[in-house]
């Protein structure tokens, strides 16, 4: 069947139609003519204009070969009603009866009947395709079902960025856009976000989400796309160009000339260039303290959604959000900054602006995350934020929240009870499928990442994660069995180091390679801008340091605990069992020490050793120090600082010179024989 | 500096710098990776089930640690191969800025 209409339209023109209803319930048409007067017009003349042939009911057989196309030199406004009306016509005569006084009385012409019948038949051929629609719907939803369910796996996926701080500012938008909308709904998708995240915990399952945007994945590309572009724009300084242009014009400009106009506008760049050191330097330190603000207050909020209580009021989606946004806006503005800064400086090549971004982008990930992980600790009720920033135990004897077993147990793995040992570095190789001999202790996460081809480190991430592990999340044995912050309280201790720009030079190494005069001159800036930038960045050797004295266990598997130092020099210098042979002047230790601003008691251990060439391991020397914690329980080890103590943990009150009292160094002693250090 | 440092160290295109900041660099990244690894994997689990997992580390059986944990959450594998490479691509991001 045809889906044309019945009939083409005539081409007799039409005025103005208006319809008016009476009281009595009859409808009257009108045409107006060119002085706004009303003429009577019957419904028939309409549809004649209109191409309808008026007349006895046709039969019908097959729609007409023309369709219904509205005369282009009519008035499109009377066309408009008068079709209007027509169609309230047929639809009338849809509803009513088919009696035909009826359908005089309403102005329904044997035409209209027609187009009516002509209109049910085509009606028809739909419900014959019925079956042909609802395969294709099936389908349709099947595709949209299973393009949701990806889509809520993706969610899923993104929630997680979202909640440790790894999306990007356009995911963590729409991420929270679409929780804001969640929160006033039912959680019937939340459900199903769970199950597609594999989420076996009720409370934790993505909270109602609607489909998500197909531009999500791709966004993050897009960024990188773009922030690729400003920085290819930004690896052309601007100082070159500028250099570019100006032997140009020197060559283009004889010398002699005396018309020619002297070269201001490098003079004017240079105060201009002058003035925006200037101002970096002098607002460098507020951005860099309203950043450590931003992301302190984005991760706290995060931290407060990610304990699920917390979801509306300060900790709304919307308010994170907006948390994220001034993070991301002040960071992106600091670094804008700091290109044209670093830019600017004569000399300075692309390289070393990329070190200098490099840098930058390990530290700030570093930074949130571990701003995240302390307001996550926090959240948990158990830990609280100290005057020094550090976080400690709200009170000792607290097992602490299940949360820090779990990471304790990341700081167990391959050692034994806190310590490295043969058969757990056997055990983690085994358990990872990796032979011994691959040079590596390898924790329970290796064998998740070993199973993923595309990860060629995964030795590597293992043995690290562990040794981070290790690092920061070393439990503390003994009475308080409190979730021990020490390693994470030494590393902050580095990290306020760093915030006082006392790290600034250690960034000169970026720029070392360059041996221009020039340079000279540059680097002290380079590196006050990149050390402020940093933040928590370059620690110097410490950290590596740090590391490495725990990454003594050598891959041949042997798992020896013994630590490195020089052979032959055995200063012990004690008598039997370890009894010093003049107390208070233990041979090999000298009572007094400097201590580095930053510096906590496990690294003045260490140095205390390497006065005997012995290289004490990290862990090493958090165990004496936890061994000096008992038997010093006041933490008094220095004569001449108190110490002060961070809830589970003692810290040097202050750096400079102080004096090791003689008996912490006769227990020392003791301890290093007993431990067959030496 | 071993094999698998210099393959991370070409990756992140870092290979210009001198050697110890390369090697804290990679410090910083396993360090990121180790916290927010842990976070993701902290949320994968209820509090009974953390409470369950406690009582398995008690028990210092490594392997049967592992198992359970594999067990509580399907898709572990999965998370920590995708957190290890966002954790890159983050940094990378941050590079390019």
């Amino acid at each position: 069947m045809s889906e044309q209409a019945p009939h083409t339209p005539n081409d007799q023109p039409l005025g103005e139609i208006v319809q008016q209803e009476y009281a009595n319930g009859v409808n009257h048409l009108y045409e107006l003519d060119a002085e706004g007067k009303k003429q009577p017009i019957s419904y028939d003349a309409v549809a004649e204009a209109y191409g309808h042939t008026v007349g006895p009911v046709p039969q019908v057989e097959e729609a007409p070969e023309a369709g219904v196309e509205a005369p282009a030199v009519r008035d499109k406004q009377a066309e408009l009603r008068a079709h209007a009306q027509w169609k309230q016509k047929v639809n009338t005569m849809d509803r009513d009866s088919r009696n035909s006084r009826d359908f005089a009385k309403q102005g329904i012409s044997g035409e209209d009947v027609a187009y009516g019948d002509w209109l049910k038949e085509n009606a028809a051929d739909d419900h014959a395709g019925e079956s042909l629609n609802n395969q294709v719907k099936a389908e349709a939803q099947e595709a949209a079902d299973a393009e949701r369910q990806e889509r809520l796996r993706g969610l899923a996926a993104l929630e997680m960025r979202v909640k440790t701080g790894a999306a990007t500012g356009e995911e963590a938008a729409y991420y929270y856009t679409m929780m804001e909308k969640a929160e006033e709904e039912p959680a019937q998708e939340a459900a199903d976000a769970a199950e597609a995240n594999g989420d076996h915990r009720g409370s934790t399952a993505p909270e109602p989400v609607e489909d998500a945007p197909e531009a999500v994945e791709e966004e993050p590309v897009d960024d990188a796309a773009e922030a690729g572009e400003e920085a290819a724009e930004a690896d052309a300084p601007e100082s070159e160009g500028e250099d570019a242009s100006v032997d140009d014009e020197s060559q283009e400009v004889p010398a002699v000339d005396p018309n020619a106009e002297p070269e201001v506008e490098d003079d004017r760049s240079e105060e201009e260039i002058e003035s925006r050191r200037k101002n970096a330097n002098e607002t460098r330190q507020e951005d860099m303290e309203n950043l450590a603000e931003a992301r302190d207050n984005y991760a706290q909020l995060v931290a407060g959604r990610s304990r699920r209580s917390l979801t509306i009021g300060k900790y709304s989606a919307k308010k994170v959000q907006e948390a994220r946004e001034e993070y991301e806006n002040l960071l992106n503005d600091i670094l804008e900054a700091d290109a044209e800064f670093i830019a600017d400086v004569p000399g300075v090549t692309a390289e070393m602006i990329d070190g200098a971004r490099a840098v930058h982008a390990f530290g700030e990930a570093r930074q949130l995350a571990r701003t995240l992980h302390n307001h996550r600790m926090v959240a948990t009720g158990n830990f609280k934020f100290n005057e020094n920033g550090d976080i400690e135990a709200v009170k000792k004897g607290i097992i602490g929240r299940q949360m820090n077993k779990f990471y304790n147990w990341f700081g167990s793995v391959n050692t034994d009870r806190g310590r490295f040992s043969t058969g757990a570095i056997k055990k983690g190789l085994a358990v990872a499928g990796i032979g011994i001999g691959t040079g590596a202790v390898v924790g329970l996460l290796a064998p998740a990442v070993a199973g993923v081809a595309a990860l060629g480190g995964s030795v590597l991430i293992a043995n690290r994660i562990t040794k981070a592990y290790m690092s920061t999340r070393l439990h503390r044995k003994g009475e308080d069995a409190v979730f021990a912050n020490h390693g994470e309280a030494r590393l902050q201790e580095l990290y306020g180091k760093i915030g006082n720009g006392t790290n600034g030079v250690e960034m000169t190494d970026v720029i070392d390679t360059q041996s221009k005069t020039e340079v000279k001159r540059n680097r002290r800036r380079m590196a006050l801008t990149v050390g402020a930038t940093a933040v928590a960045g370059i620690v110097g050797g410490e950290l590596v340091q740090h590391f490495a004295g725990i990454d003594h266990v050598p891959g041949n598997g042997s798992g020896n605990h013994t630590p490195n130092h020089t052979p032959g020099n055995n200063g012990t210098g004690t008598g039997h069992n370890g009894t010093p042979n003049h107390p208070g002047k233990v041979d090999g230790f000298k009572e007094h020490v400097n201590v580095e601003a930053g510096h906590g008691y496990t690294q003045e251990l260490q140095d205390l050793f390497q006065q005997k060439g012995i290289n004490l391991s990290g862990q090493q020397s958090f165990d004496l120090y936890n061994h000096l914690a008992e038997k010093f329980p006041k933490g008094h080890f220095f004569t001449n600082d108190p110490s002060y103590n961070r809830g589970s943990d003692f810290g040097i009150s202050h750096s400079g010179s102080a004096n090791w009292d003689p008996r912490v160094l006769e227990e020392v002693n003791r301890w290093a024989q007993e431990n067959s250090i030496s | 500096m071993n094999d698998d440092d210099k393959k991370l160290v070409a990756e992140f295109g870092i290979g210009t710098l001198p050697e110890a900041v390369q090697e804290e660099l990679l410090g910083q990244y396993f360090e990121t990776l180790e916290l927010r690894l842990g976070m993701i994997l902290e949320d994968q689990l209820s509090d009974e089930q953390l409470a369950q997992f406690e009582q398995v580390h008690d028990a210092g059986d490594d392997d049967a640690t592992l198992t359970w944990l594999k067990t509580a959450i399907p898709n572990y594998d999965q998370l920590v191969a995708d957190e290890t490479e966002a954790v890159k691509a983050d940094i990378k991001r941050g590079m390019s800025k």
